[in-house]
């Protein structure tokens, strides 16, 4: 479906895209106060659980991954290749885990909320944009654009401490914290349940935040209704449910495909605030408390971690993107 | 021909006095036309007229509104009072005994500088490399589009929380910069498709004939075309500027300076405890409705704005069957 050239430019770009966080990622421990194992050796010191300093130097070189012995370009490719090919992000000091272990847990909890509240904000605004535009001018047209451009002026964390004050704490609707109920872990209804309640409100904010965007559905719903094409799809006498479905939505949601992957990188980046208001334990709340605790070396293992999976979401909704626009496999973009 | 003449007017420089008069009176005219045309679109929509006036009274909250209400520093009210209750403290007062209308008002001039640098430095620098990349096109463009896509593929919270984590600005022009840091991509795409359009023009290509060099070219042809292009974008882009620093000192990562929205919601959550406690949640309320008020006029208004510039969006369609 979609031409090879096109597939191996996409490859390509996101190879260097990582290539690139990575590299920015090595300069910014390097940026540390002092660098990063002496860093840690004060954090280790001050911890007064070693004493001996060269003991010291060893288990601070154990957990950076770093050898300030070797010369910088040696430093560099040993943590690029520890991260690529051992997916080796260094030692948590908080949490006495694998950075990877800790993200590689945290991460599909993450994906699911988000990927969720994407979704069910994509379906409700290309419906009702859609709509809007078919019935452009009408009462309906104005209260739901006005409605949802209000809507959508609400941060995501804003409407998440609005949603957990109104359903969590006064109407004890939803839980306020957590992820999953205390029930034992498994495909039971009870935990499925619980892990879908847990999960509600998170992900109702991410689609309240993202309501705006049914604005540039209605705007490219109407451009899309001024075509000649479409005159000719109405001569033609195809019933108007066809032609909205099959010319108006098709056409409109093209435009709003490319938003959507910026969309997926921002509500990525915004699960560290949103987590935290949930108390939802996935990647971000990961990166927050190791900000919070200065464990610099999870920190950044969480800023490599989330743009790696938002890359790797960018690359895949560019390839379907090309199965779904015809006019893409030319290689033309 | 249109644009050949506004042209003129904005770079003089490289033309001979005489011209440049004759031309001046029609410019002038022409552009009296076009103001008119503009604010009759944006009376025509009720709600780019109001989202207008609201941005106006943040910017007079910023600038008169410090002089006029006094400063918040004296913790002398009553603890918790709620809105709507006494003149002298119309939002009521945090669990501190703050006036919270003080607060959000002397906070104000902090956030503008900061929209303002943020956004600023976002126009710029996708102006910058999006006309470049879209111009120039080749090699140049194969560099800044790989750039650009790198950019616009970090995601930005993370990003800014370990730049602030790392660099501890206090700073308001610094924190936006850093805040703007990736979002400037996004709109130079867009600025370089736009370039990649306008370099299809006629007047362009005859330009270029008329062996015009390639400032006058960027200067003359580009900029006026793209300018409202990017004038809307830089509403939308302090709206992004806002929300992102509000997020980062709503959750405690940079160090508070002064009084500003996200720290008075910090406060509120945290030492207020405002979610469980219903007659502390105006504390919290206060600054959110602020910032989701602000957020929504800037939005209306780049709308509104869009119609202006963008004829396509005017169309009406529906009734055509």
């Amino acid at each position: 479906m979609v031409s090879s050239r096109y597939l191996l430019e996409r490859t390509v770009q996101s190879i260097i895209t990582i290539f690139s966080v990575l590299t920015l990622s090595f300069y910014l421990i390097h940026q540390l106060p002092g660098g990063p194992l002496a860093y840690l050796k004060a954090q280790l010191a001050a911890a007064g659980s070693v004493e001996d300093a060269q003991q010291l130097q060893k288990l601070a070189e154990v957990y950076t991954g770093f050898e300030p012995d070797k010369p910088l370009w040696q430093q560099y490719i040993d943590y690029m290749s520890g991260v690529i090919f051992e997916l080796d992000l260094g030692q948590s000091l908080w949490y006495d885990d694998s950075v990877a272990h800790l993200y590689a847990e945290a991460l599909p909890w993450t994906g699911f909320v988000m990927l969720m509240g994407v979704l069910i904000n994509f379906a409700i605004i290309v419906m009702f944009g859609a709509t809007a535009a078919y019935k452009e001018g009408s009462y309906f047209d104005y209260v739901t654009s006005s409605s949802f451009q209000i809507l959508g002026s609400i941060p995501y964390y804003v409407a998440a401490l609005l949603l957990l004050y109104q359903f969590g704490y006064r109407w004890r609707w939803f839980p306020t914290g957590g992820k999953m109920p205390s029930v034992e872990p498994g495909v039971t209804p009870e935990f499925i349940l619980g892990v879908l309640s847990y999960a509600t409100l998170p992900i109702l904010s991410i689609v309240i935040a993202q309501l705006g965007r049914m604005l540039n559905m209605r705007g490219n719903s109407v451009s899309t209704l001024g075509e000649d094409y479409l005159r000719v799809a109405r001569i033609r006498g195809i019933p108007s449910m066809q032609i909205t479905t099959r010319y108006v939505i098709r056409n409109s949601i093209l435009p709003l495909y490319t938003g959507l992957i910026i969309t997926l990188g921002t509500v990525f980046g915004g699960s560290v605030i949103l987590e935290q208001i949930f108390q939802y334990e996935g990647a971000g709340l990961v990166l927050f408390e190791a900000v919070v605790h200065r464990d610099y070396i999870t920190m950044m293992g969480g800023f490599l971690v989330i743009t790696v999976a938002v890359t790797i979401g960018i690359f895949i909704a560019d390839i379907t993107y090309g199965m779904i626009d015809p006019r893409i496999q030319e290689g033309t973009k | 021909m249109a644009e050949r003449e506004m042209g003129t007017e904005e770079s003089s420089v490289f033309n001979t006095v005489s011209e440049e008069s004759v031309s001046r009176t029609s410019v002038l005219t022409r552009r009296y036309r076009s103001m008119r045309r503009t604010v009759r679109i944006l009376a025509a929509d009720p709600r780019t007229l109001i989202s207008s006036v609201v941005l106006g009274f943040y910017l007079l909250m910023g600038t008169v509104g410090v002089i006029v209400v006094p400063a918040p520093y004296d913790s002398t009210g009553p603890m918790l009072l709620p809105p709507f209750q006494s003149l002298e403290y119309p939002l009521g007062t945090t669990g501190l005994g703050i006036g919270l209308f003080r607060s959000i008002v002397h906070a104000t001039p902090f956030m503008l500088k900061l929209m303002l640098s943020g956004a600023g430095f976002t126009a710029v620098v996708a102006l910058a490399v999006g006309l470049t990349s879209g111009y120039r096109g080749g090699y140049a463009d194969r560099v800044l589009s790989t750039l650009m896509d790198i950019a616009i593929a970090i995601p930005g919270l993370p990003l800014f929380i370990v730049l602030a984590t790392l660099l501890q600005p206090t700073s308001p022009y610094v924190i936006g910069v850093i805040l703007a840091v990736n979002r400037w991509a996004g709109l130079a795409r867009q600025v370089r498709s736009e370039a990649l359009s306008i370099r299809e023009e006629p007047y362009v290509e005859a330009s270029e004939a008329m062996g015009m060099t390639e400032r006058q070219l960027l200067l003359d042809d580009f900029l006026p075309n793209i300018m409202p292009f990017v004038m809307i974008r830089f509403a939308n882009a302090a709206k992004g500027i806002i929300y992102a620093s509000v997020a980062l000192y709503f959750l405690g990562l940079l160090p508070s300076s002064g009084a500003n929205w996200g720290v008075q919601m910090n406060t509120a959550y945290n030492l207020g405890n405002a979610l469980s406690r219903p007659e502390a949640m105006h504390w919290l309320l206060g600054p959110m409705l602020t910032i989701i008020i602000l957020s929504w006029a800037l939005a209306t208004f780049a709308q509104g704005a869009d119609r202006i510039f963008n004829p396509r969006i005017r169309t009406r369609v529906a009734d055509d069957e």
